[in-house]
């Protein structure tokens, strides 16, 4: 017989009306990293949600250690030694490293928190995962890589067995990624139990040693990592043949729609540059892409460019053939026919506690204004529909709340509601982030024929190859600063091209 | 949200939470009063009583649900009050209407303040208006000297104190109208709702609950109607309440300044991002909430027949009070205009039956506490029951 740490057998969950979970089994081996794959909305959340014990109303088994186990709440299976670590990170950011380890476990003597304890042992923690910081610094002053590492000490220092890490690497920039993939890696060989959830294939390729397949709340697949390849992960994933490569696009590229030229802005506050003498400019037509570092100053450049960031601006903006003032707020770029998706959804895009129609509309209601002051819903309910249908929201009804939605679904409300304000020129800020693989390669289709339609589209990412597929020419970002411009229309552009001009800055 | 099968006894309780309480408080001051709590003469009074603090909570609940507040709109009730009453018995050759638009200058000018403190200087509206509260009652004592002002006559007296007039010069014919008008009303939003409902493709619901629940209110519009035309009939302080509810309701429902509202209130990042001018809307909002506040001055002051230093004192706890009580979540982004009326005309039901009870008012106080703190309790229990049974779809 197998070893298995932890099964999960026959598990279902169901929600008001959905079934989340259909007879879901998981087999974990002792030392294994274990890959969990699906598109979004397919159970992988609500699963480890169930092994979390933040569900107990769901039917089936887990069986840990060979034991029938039901968790009550997360206290409970952190005792039984499962720690799971989310998309969102838990980290309070006021506090520091060693407060934020110990959180909920402080360790005390005579009622009081026994700090020397607890500054030696998260050092060790820290050094385990070689994070080479002070257990004192503020959580609020680490990079989000090193705050990652920090959740897994939180979790090391619970003495967890089973790791669950729900897209760890998301939020990571490239070598970040490298670092914690590498870690994981360190973790299993020292006889950790991993379950590993992410949207990257190729991290799942490259760690993984079993992959389950999750789709529409049932497993599908479940077999050695070996035994697939890209292409039958993915049409096991979306239960259907897609291609994941990226299509070429033929349509003409047009007249300028924006050109910065020495942009400029100034943080008064904590007064530093955020952008230098950038120059960048746009066409109709025409995809670019803005790649760069976490911190190189793309989404600074996409908010101001918006009007949405508050700093001293100079520079020239050209819009559409005339020189005109910075938009001073948001509402004027919309009505200029500009849009920013953010990168930040939950805190910046949606109205969680709104549902999807309200937020898909909430930039463009005057569109649904016929004449005098009152919404016309059934256009605007009309309009909603067709686009989310477009791009397959999967979603009961629109009337769904914004937070009931699983994250590809949120960055999917996100960009029908960009779409719904018509825009001229389109600024993508890590549109693709967290979201599965069928989705990125409708939103990669659906880019395709924005610029098709002839809109400006700008694309920051952080996933080079969506970079190096779907742009035209490619702008990379140093530290506030153009640092590297390339013409990408035959595609011949590589990964080396542009990491080099990200981090050592070859001047152009 | 369908086939459930166990009854949700707490979900069926808070969604109805409005209607039950009311009956509670209701049969309990009918059983203590020994039955003169629901006599004819004590509804109508009740409900001019309410229509003050209700007609504050119009769009004090539009204020909350940005995420904002008024401490001021009492004391700003008050003083515009006193003006008012100054300047009527005082230079009494100056006509009613320019008195009431004497006092609408003044609330547009308050509210403009208001929201551009709010708004564009970004204060907390906590302590702004805790701080304009104070002024607005240092204003009523100097210009009142400390006396009562009064009495009242022409509009501002029929604002709080008259009554439809009749037709036939006999009955209260005109209550029965506009009670059947309120109804027929009512049936044909009802119906219109639902045709929408279907033409946008949602799901119908159940046809029996739609029936039972527009034939229980159209009872309800119908009985009340039916009390009053046996006293006094509609008083113009009621339908001023009415038609305001209406209006400001379907504003915030289904205007791009209602919709900002929300999205302030749910998120105001978010909304900044998406092209809404947060400041302009909430001085927008500031300026209609003190409109609104000065029409209930009016209508206060006409009940009353006079100003007094004390006036509006605390009538912004009632309507806060009544807010929250009537399903306006306290941290913004949620609540309903008709709501917020309910829950406050519930409150001030309250503090009517306690006084025919002749309640100690020391008492009086720890019972409107206790309801505000409940009402927050069950709005933050039934929230944290949400989150839990959250599903990602």
């Amino acid at each position: 017989m197998e070893d298995y740490i932890l099964q999960m057998q026959n598990i279902t969950k169901e929600f008001p009306g959905v079934k989340a979970l259909d007879g879901v089994s998981l087999n974990l081996r002792r030392g294994e990293i274990h890959a969990l794959v699906g598109e979004n909305g397919a159970g992988k959340s609500t699963l480890m949600k169930v092994l979390s014990g933040q569900y107990n109303d769901y039917t089936g088994n887990l069986i840990l250690n060979g034991e029938k186990v039901s968790f009550k709440g997360v206290k409970e299976s952190e005792a039984a030694g499962v720690a799971i670590i989310h998309q969102e990170l838990g980290l309070i950011q006021t506090l520091n490293v060693c407060e934020n380890i110990f959180l909920g476990n402080e360790v005390c003597q005579n009622s009081f928190i026994n700090w020397d304890y607890q500054f030696t042992h998260s050092k060790e923690l820290l050094e385990r995962l070689n994070l080479k910081v002070n257990p004192r610094t503020r959580v609020g002053n680490l990079g989000i890589g090193q705050q990652q590492l920090v959740e897994i000490a939180k979790a090391l220092n619970k003495n967890c067995k089973v790791l669950i890490l729900d897209e760890p690497t998301a939020p990571l920039p490239e070598d970040d990624s490298e670092n914690l993939l590498k870690l994981v890696e360190d973790l299993r060989d020292k006889g950790m139990s991993i379950v590993f959830i992410s949207h990257k294939l190729n991290e799942v390729f490259q760690i993984a040693d079993t992959i389950t397949v999750l789709r529409d709340g049932q497993t599908v697949d479940y077999k050695p990592a070996k035994e697939f390849t890209q292409d039958t992960l993915v049409s096991s994933m979306v239960g259907r043949d897609i291609s994941t490569s990226f299509e070429k696009r033929d349509c003409p590229v047009g007249d300028v729609e924006l050109r910065v030229s020495n942009w400029s802005v100034y943080d008064g506050i904590n007064s530093k540059w955020l952008l230098q003498d950038v120059n960048l400019e746009v066409r109709k037509g025409e995809v670019i892409g803005l790649a760069g570092m976490i911190g190189a100053g793309r989404t600074e450049l996409g908010m101001s460019v918006f009007g949405g960031l508050e700093g001293a601006i100079s520079g020239k903006l050209e819009y559409r053939g005339t020189e005109r003032p910075p938009f001073k707020n948001s509402g004027e770029a919309i009505k200029a026919g500009l849009f920013y998706a953010t990168e930040d959804r939950k805190r910046l895009g949606l109205i969680l506690n709104s549902d999807i129609a309200y937020n898909a509309s909430l930039s463009s209601l005057d569109k649904f204004i016929d004449k005098g002051i009152f919404i016309n819903r059934n256009k605007e309910y009309g309009k909603v529909k067709e686009l989310s249908g477009k791009f397959r929201v999967k979603t009961p009804s629109i009337l769904q709340l914004a937070k009931n939605l699983s994250g590809g679904n949120q960055q999917k409300v996100c960009l029908v509601k960009a779409l719904m304000t018509e825009p001229n020129v389109l600024i993508l800020d890590e549109a693709t982030r967290g979201i599965d693989i069928g989705a990125k390669m409708e939103i990669y289709q659906l880019i395709n024929q924005m610029a098709a339609q002839g809109l400006a589209i700008i694309m920051i990412s952080s996933e080079l190859p969506e970079i190096l597929g779907i742009s035209d020419r490619i702008y990379v970002m140093r530290e506030g600063r153009i640092s590297g411009e390339f013409d990408n229309r035959e595609r011949t552009i590589t990964q080396q091209d542009v990491a080099l001009a990200a981090t050592k800055g070859n001047e152009i | 949200m369908k086939d459930t099968k166990k009854i949700d006894l707490f979900g069926l309780f808070y969604k109805n939470s409005l209607v039950v309480e009311a009956i509670i408080i209701l049969v309990v001051f009918q059983v203590l009063t020994g039955g003169s709590f629901l006599m004819v003469r004590n509804v109508s009074n009740l409900l001019m009583q309410g229509a003050t603090y209700s007609i504050i909570a119009i769009t004090m609940c539009l204020v909350i649900i940005t995420g904002n507040a008024d401490l001021s709109a009492g004391r700003f009730l008050g003083m515009i009050a006193m003006v008012a009453a100054i300047v009527q018995v005082r230079q009494s050759n100056i006509p009613s209407i320019v008195v009431v638009i004497m006092v609408y200058v003044i609330a547009l000018i308050v509210g403009l303040f208001h929201g551009f403190w709010v708004g564009y200087m970004k204060l907390p509206a906590f302590i702004i208006t805790l701080a304009t509260q104070l002024v607005f009652l240092g204003v009523n004592q100097y210009i009142s000297g400390g006396r009562i002002i009064g009495p009242i006559k022409g509009i501002i007296s029929a604002m709080g104190n008259g009554y439809l007039p009749s037709i036939s010069g006999k009955s209260n014919d005109t209550t029965l109208i506009v009670g059947a008008i309120i109804i027929i009303t009512y049936v044909w939003i009802v119906i219109s709702k639902e045709r929408n409902n279907i033409k946008q493709g949602f799901d119908k619901s159940p046809l029996g609950k739609i029936v039972l629940k527009t034939v229980v209110i159209s009872a309800l519009i119908a009985t009340i109607t039916i009390i009053l035309y046996s006293y006094k009939g509609f008083s113009y302080a009621m339908l001023i309440l009415f038609v305001l509810t209406l209006i400001i309701s379907h504003i915030s429902k289904n205007t791009k300044f209602g919709r900002y509202i929300y999205a302030i209130g749910g998120n105001v990042e978010a909304a900044a991002l998406s092209g809404i001018n947060v400041a302009k809307e909430i001085l927008k909002l500031y300026v209609l909430h003190a409109i609104v506040v000065a029409t209930a001055a009016l209508v206060c002051l006409g009940r009353l027949n006079s100003a007094t230093t004390a006036g509006g004192m605390g009538y912004e706890f009632t309507a806060i009070t009544g807010c929250v009580v009537g399903g306006t979540a306290i941290t913004g982004g949620r609540g309903l205009v008709a709501g917020a009326v309910i829950g406050t005309m519930i409150m001030a039901i309250l503090d009517n039956g306690m006084s025919l009870l002749n309640l100690d008012p020391s008492l009086q106080y720890i019972v409107r506490g206790a309801v505000l703190a409940f009402a927050i309790a069950l709005d933050a229990y039934a929230n944290k029951r949400q989150t839990k049974t959250v599903h990602a779809v």
